[in-house]
């Protein structure tokens, strides 16, 4: 369940050499805590999307048997490379609908990037250690964010005009599009967004180990 | 004896000169432990309790690796020091060569492992030394993120140096066991940090417990030997076919991603034939340091 609490401020600034629009929002816990590692996207309503002529690309990297980063918001056609900055091995893979890969046993940094070309959340796994997961958002609008620790976040150089705003976290409980906002945006007026998502417990392959039974690689 | 020496140190070679992209697993625990019947007896003169400290230390390393099997070879060593019967502290190395397959890609995909050890026991009482070998087959499943469970088999053996009959009628080899195992372990996750664990075994084999020498135990043994860690006038003597079940219940609370502090209860029973047995309680507190 999504609460919108408040919708303030006006901020107005300068990208590049045009005006552009500007948006912030902080999102919180049900409890009122920031929440890092949630992605805010923003859709124009009032025009076509248009996406990037050139293709972005991304890094999921592995580091100390974790990946890095948690959560990785990236655009729809971005080629993501999964280096291996461990000195294991490790076995990625994402049974998700919108991305299904595998890329088997592997030290350093693979030749062939991961094409990410429809977008959803895809998760990602190690076959190896069953802790390790991350979560690449694929957004169909260039338009996104990741909250940092403070629960902030801010787009800009948004072109000013009508946007559906949405926010995604890996425990959200109700579907994302229950999250949805229209704003306004202008180059003399943005906006400030506080959402409140109603999140699951963490449940997570816990990585400590249990005495008595011995770790793995 | 020298057999297993010379298994040690080949297989330390080969773990020392393994493929250069091998990868390792260190492993370190300190544990506090109380046993309630150390001495595995059965009237109440003959059962002692006893608390004692183990340290110990393992390193792993993968000799192979494919993307759905692994062959790791590991080597570990503990020391383990009692409060009231210093004669049972030890020392002890250990090498493990373990094969595992996992069957399909993803968290949920079951495993299956093969494995064997060979170890070294050596006591300050050093009747009781010995050799000890195991084999184990372990498959198991995570069903979520929050619940895992494995089921096993496992033979042991222990193999003493020492023959010392307490009689011309009787083998000396009190300390020469073995066995068979059926295991089960069940782990659920309460919180991110709290692990509650369930680990139920039966066994079937040899036992050796100590007692005052009496007629019972001559007819009901078919190995006595003196057993000084206990003191004068004490005998360990051995059973077969024992029937040993237990039941332990751990639980593990994440210090952080590498360590933990865990609490465990264990409860054992042992019946053998000629209405011999014994009862134990175990409670322990461990700290597990992973890398």
């Amino acid at each position: 369940m999504v609460k919108r609490l408040l919708q303030i401020a006006a901020i107005a600034s300068v990208c590049g050499t045009a005006w552009c629009a500007e948006f912030s929002a902080i999102i919180k816990d049900a409890d009122g805590r920031a929440l890092p590692d949630a992605v805010v996207v923003a859709i124009p309503t009032d025009r076509p999307l248009v996406l990037p002529a050139r293709r972005s690309t991304a890094i999921e990297d592995q580091v100390d048997k974790e990946f890095v980063p948690y959560v990785n918001p990236i655009l729809v056609g971005t080629s993501v490379t999964f280096p291996n900055s461990d000195n294991v091995r490790h076995h990625v893979y994402s049974f998700s609908q919108s991305k299904r890969f595998e890329l088997p046993l592997y030290a350093g940094t693979p030749a062939k990037p991961v094409v990410f070309d429809a977008a959803g959340v895809v998760v990602i796994g190690c076959n190896i250690h069953d802790w390790m997961v991350s979560y690449i958002y694929v957004s169909e609008s260039p338009y996104f964010a990741k909250t940092g620790a403070d629960g902030a976040v801010k787009l800009d150089d948004l072109p000013p005009g009508s946007y559906q705003v949405r926010a995604w976290h890996p425990r959200l409980i109700a579907p994302e599009e229950t999250t949805r906002r229209a704003v306004l945006l202008t180059n003399v007026k943005a906006g400030v967004l506080e959402w409140q998502l109603e999140l699951r417990p963490e449940k997570r392959t816990r990585r400590a180990p249990v005495a008595g039974q011995r770790s793995r690689y | 004896m020298q057999n297993t020496f010379r298994v040690l140190i080949v297989l330390s070679v080969a773990c020392a000169s393994g493929n250069a992209g091998a990868q390792w697993a260190v492993d370190a625990e300190a544990m506090r432990l109380y046993d309630s019947n150390v001495s595995h007896g059965q009237l109440a003169g003959d059962v002692v309790g006893d608390s004692l400290t183990r340290v110990s230390v393992a390193a792993s390393r993968e000799l192979y690796a494919a993307a759905d099997s692994s062959v790791a070879l590991t080597g570990d060593a503990a020391v383990t020091e009692y409060d009231r019967f210093g004669n049972l502290s030890n020392a002890s190395l250990r090498a493990t060569l373990a094969g595992r397959s996992k069957l399909g890609i993803g968290l949920t995909a079951p495993w299956l492992e093969l494995s064997a050890s060979a170890a070294r026991e050596a006591y300050r009482a050093t009747l009781r030394n010995g050799n000890r070998f195991a084999a184990a087959l372990t498959g198991g499943r995570r069903f979520s993120e929050s619940f895992d469970a494995q089921l096993g088999a496992r033979y042991d053996r222990r193999r003493a140096d020492n023959d010392v009959p307490d009689s011309i009628w009787t083998s000396g080899r009190a300390f020469d066991l073995q066995g068979r195992s059926l295991f089960a372990q069940a782990n659920l996750a309460i919180s991110p940090s709290l692990v509650a664990s369930l680990g139920l075994s039966a066994r079937r084999g040899d036992v050796v417990s100590t007692a005052s020498e009496t007629p019972l135990i001559w007819a009901a043994a078919n190995a006595i030997s003196p057993d000084p860690a206990f003191g004068d006038e004490r005998y360990a003597y051995r059973l077969s076919g024992a029937a040993t079940r237990s039941a332990s219940l751990t639980l593990s609370w994440a210090l952080d991603a590498h360590s933990s502090i865990n609490g465990r209860v264990a409860d054992e029973h042992t019946r053998a034939h000629g209405d011999f047995g014994y009862h134990s309680k175990v409670m322990a507190v461990h700290y597990v340091y992973s890398r």
